[in-house]
């Protein structure tokens, strides 16, 4: 059986974040500590992204022990 | 001075690769699959090494500062290409790993061949492939050619720089395989951290700026819109809808290089390759420091010959740092382009002798194919001597020529892993479609117009999905 990995959805986040808000960061005016925004917010995607694949890992190493236990009782069984 | 130091680095790194290779050569392996992949044994750190080294090239250094210097805003490319690629490498990585470890591939060509059952699709995909790694070769040529300028003075002609460049390549590679690029990976990227720390340091100083941020706030005085697209020169076309198509088009691209995708055969584990991919961005932070050293460059007036603006950083430092730091530079330069253009020339030799040569010769023993690729790679040094010579555009456009052509190899790779349906016939002609989409001047006038502002290699890499899709369905309603 396979265990369903919906938490790797959370891929798509660095794409919205680092991709498709790039116009948007590029208007905002604001500049923190100085640096301009659309740069300070590809940054802070980088960040997003780390944290982003370490959540999707720890979910995938579940994932991955549902699995065996389960291949291991179905073994079991027969 | 300089060149002695510049010397000493690269000597003494080329000294420990030769020890560190030797003492990890392990029999049992067959020569090409030690050579090539490493026997398959690397862990984590030696992995983490490798594919840094392989992202963080003169591409990153001289060719972003550059970009920084020269444009402003677009530089900031190099923030958003990586997460995405380990984005994506995240998925991709540990199945082009386990179709590696199933069948006992070594090359890119290996899988395309195993996984469609097509054996000149194999031939077909190695020579593509060589194709756009020679093209990356360039890059580092051109990079290694501007160091040699600096330290032998203005005397040294452009012809000798690339060939004395492609020369001293050839022999790093030559001596041992992927085991001694991975201990000259490791010492470039800590020379690497050093280089940064040490020229950062001391930047906002030699500028006239309070302090790092200082130096950012300053530039955007001077330079109203700098810091946001469509950045110094708008009239280059690189405003946010490039950023966004170009930075996918390398997302997309960095796996299918075939030294990255051979790389992921040279892990010990999936697991590796996954944490791997989790540390892997945050390391493209470090960005921050060589856009400052570009922004700092321009603040302090910086001119490079010719306007080169792949000689900002290296002009820059020579003319505001002490000469054990340009040494130090010249050194770490080196390194950036000897390791991965070392590792470049290696896997199209590794291509050219089992995906183009065997399939013809299949005769041939592994000894054999073994000589004829190294005899291979000289040729192939010499090709990309020669794009060197007749170009002269920047480490990044350059960069991106090399995406857009390894890019053509991308659907044949995703939807074969995504898409079971897809077929070995509906991926040549998507290749053909999508070479005619990317170098046919009628069809970038087109994508032009339609698409105003976008990396054309993106539009044609869509090109050749569309065509594999529709080629492979057609394929199945009618079996031949």
């Amino acid at each position: 059986m396979t265990v369903r990995r919906p938490h790797r959805w959370l891929l798509l986040v660095p794409f919205v974040w680092q991709a498709a808000l790039v116009p948007w960061s590029n208007g905002v005016q604001w500049r923190p500590l100085g640096l301009p925004f659309p740069m300070a917010w590809q940054m802070a995607g980088i960040l997003v992204t780390s944290a982003v694949l370490w959540v999707v890992y720890r979910r995938d190493q579940v994932a991955a022990q549902l699995e065996n236990a389960a291949a291991n009782g179905s073994k079991a069984d027969s | 001075m300089i060149v002695s130091l510049c010397l000493a680095i690269v000597l003494g790194t080329v000294a420990g690769a030769l020890l560190y290779g030797m003492r990890q050569q392990r029999h049992g392996e067959t020569a090409m699959t030690e050579w090539a992949v490493g026997g398959r044994r690397f862990g984590s750190w030696i992995f983490w090494f490798v594919s840094a080294g392989e992202i963080y090239t003169t591409f990153a250094v001289l060719g972003i500062s550059g970009y920084a210097w020269a444009f402003g805003a677009p530089a900031y490319i190099a923030f958003t290409s990586v997460s995405l690629a380990c984005t994506l490498g995240y998925l991709l990585m540990p199945r082009i790993w386990a179709a590696g470890r199933e069948h006992g591939l070594v090359t890119q060509a290996d899988w395309f061949a195993a996984h469609y059952r097509a054996p000149w699709l194999g031939v077909v995909v190695a020579l593509a492939g060589i194709a756009a790694l020679l093209i990356y070769v360039q890059i580092q040529l051109t990079a290694l050619s501007l160091v040699f300028k600096l330290l032998l003075g203005g005397t040294l002609a452009p012809f000798s720089a690339a060939l004395l460049a492609a020369g001293t390549m050839l022999a790093f590679v030559y001596v041992a395989g992927l085991r001694s690029a991975a201990f000259a990976a490791g010492v470039k990227d800590v020379l690497m951290l050093v280089l940064v720390v040490v020229l950062s340091i001391g930047v906002a100083e030699r500028v006239g700026a309070g302090s790092m941020l200082d130096v950012y706030r300053r530039v955007q005085e001077a330079h109203p819109g700098i810091g946001v697209f469509p950045g110094l020169q708008p009239e280059a076309g690189l405003g946010t809808a490039w950023l966004v198509t170009a930075a996918l088009n390398v997302a997309l691209g960095t796996w299918i290089f075939p030294h990255m995708f051979q790389l992921s055969f040279a892990a010990r584990s999936a697991d590796a390759i996954r944490r791997n991919a989790i540390w892997q961005p945050l390391y493209s932070l470090s960005y921050f420091f060589i856009l400052l050293l570009g922004f700092g460059a321009l603040l302090a007036g910086t001119q490079p010959e010719g306007g080169n603006l792949n000689a900002v950083l290296l002009t820059f430092v020579a003319a505001h740092y002490p000469a054990w730091v340009l040494g130090l530079l010249a050194g770490t330069v080196c390194l950036l382009a000897l390791v991965p253009g070392s590792i470049l020339l290696l896997t199209s030799a590794s291509l050219f002798g089992r995906n183009v040569l065997l399939p013809l010769r299949p005769a041939l023993r592994d000894g054999q194919v073994l000589w004829a690729s190294r005899v291979a790679m000289v040729g192939f040094a010499g090709i990309a001597v020669w794009l060197t010579l007749t170009s002269n555009q920047s480490l990044v456009a350059i960069g991106l020529k090399a995406y857009g052509a390894i890019g053509m190899l991308a659907p044949g790779v995703f939807l074969g892993f995504y898409w079971p349906r897809t077929k070995a016939l509906g991926v040549l002609a998507g290749l053909v479609a999508g070479y005619a989409a990317l170098l046919l001047p009628a069809a970038t006038t087109l994508w032009a117009q339609w698409f105003p502002g976008w990396d054309a290699a993106l539009v044609a890499m869509g090109v050749n999905a569309l065509v594999v899709v529709a080629v492979s369905a057609v394929l199945r309603q009618n079996p031949a």
